[in-house]
């Protein structure tokens, strides 16, 4: 599972554009996805995509399996992200760790039970603001950890933490509006 | 993790999207990557200079130790699987332009609605998705024909597809029944 596509990132490494071709096919739209999470408009996200894949295909080589291709790919494509976003003045900013227990339950959690109300949740990622819109997304829908979040933000562990609990919080709030 | 967060999680694929314009997408990255090829091939460099001597030296020495002979009787399929690498290339590249010619115009349609291009850009996706599978196969044997010419084939059909829906449409607009109505 590691090597998946091992052959194609190999024929890749080597300037095969028919490999590449291939390989772009399988993950077009996965991080389409998660340009278009981080970003919310649908030009923005084909244009740090398309950055993103030209990147990644010059720097394959530094690719060497200590990941799946997938995670390496997801990471060049955040931070093409992430630089779009810092080049638009969206700072993640650095706040206090200040009552993140409170926070936490104050988080109402019984939205989510239906198609109807995932639709609302999308709604309201939609409308977060950019900062609170990076980590929820890099949380929830990409799937890393604090630990990770604060090595690609370069912010501490509690940082994200106390972020993504204000973020989430923000989302709750949108939402109860819905 | 609270419920919430894994319900989200639980659902994720609600929340992807599928990439709309990744042909269009995929033509301005290849643009960029030849140009990046190119440029370094204008671009002498200390370390490829280095290394092409180091092998000049060793091509040298090998004659001198008389493997050349090995060394020619192994160039004709190497030289055979990269020509015809570079004419699948060549081929995949005006093909792949041309469907994107097609599928913009279809973009633009104004007689169809935004619901009925997506589903039949979905159909076409298939045809893609399939065309993809035979694409692996013929990386394993570059020289397959009848795999090309289904590869082509498949290329020539999602082109005739959407030529024939766009003159379906533009024919069934520009005739009207007898209230007057476009049909």
């Amino acid at each position: 599972m590691l090597h998946q596509h091992q052959d194609l990132i190999e024929s890749s490494k080597t300037g095969k554009r028919l490999a590449q071709y291939q390989l772009y096919n399988l993950y077009v739209d996965a991080m389409y996805s998660t340009c278009f999470r981080m970003l919310g408009s649908r030009e923005d996200a084909e244009d740090v995509l398309q950055e993103s894949f030209i990147t990644a295909f010059r720097k394959l080589d530094q690719f060497s399996y200590e990941s799946t291709f997938g995670a390496w790919l997801k990471r060049v494509v955040v931070n093409h992200c992430l630089n779009f976003l810092r080049d638009k003045k969206v700072h993640f900013t650095d706040l206090d760790n200040a009552s993140i227990a409170d926070e936490i339950e104050e988080v109402n959690v019984s939205f989510v039970e239906n198609i109807e109300d995932l639709a609302k949740v999308k709604q309201a990622v939609a409308t977060l603001p950019d900062c609170y819109k990076q980590i929820i997304t890099l949380y929830l829908f990409e799937g890393y950890d604090h630990v990770e979040i604060g090595e690609i933000l370069q912010v501490s562990t509690g940082t994200s933490k106390s972020q993504y609990h204000r973020a989430k919080k923000k989302l709750m709030e949108i939402l109860k509006q819905l | 993790m609270d419920s919430f967060e894994k319900h989200i999680k639980k659902n994720k694929a609600f929340f992807d999207e599928k990439a709309p314009n990744s042909r269009k997408m995929w033509e301005h990255i290849e643009a960029e990557l030849d140009k990046g090829e190119h440029s370094h091939d204008n671009e002498p460099k200390l370390g490829s200079t280095i290394v092409g001597m180091i092998l000049l030296l060793l091509v040298l020495v090998g004659i001198g130790l008389g493997i050349n002979h090995v060394v020619e009787s192994n160039k004709a399929p190497v030289l055979m699987a990269h020509n015809a690498s570079e004419e699948l290339n060549a081929i995949d590249h005006h093909y792949t332009r041309l469907v994107g010619l097609k599928i913009d115009q279809l973009r633009q349609s104004e007689q169809l609605s935004d619901l009925e291009k997506e589903d039949f850009l979905e159909y076409i996706e298939e045809l893609t998705n399939e065309q993809s599978e035979l694409k692996v196969k013929l990386e394993k044997n570059i020289n397959n024909e009848e795999v090309l010419e289904a590869i082509i084939e498949n290329f020539n059909q999602q082109i005739k597809l959407i030529q024939q829906l766009l003159e379906r449409v533009n024919h069934t607009n520009n005739i009207q029944d007898e209230t007057g109505i476009y049909i």
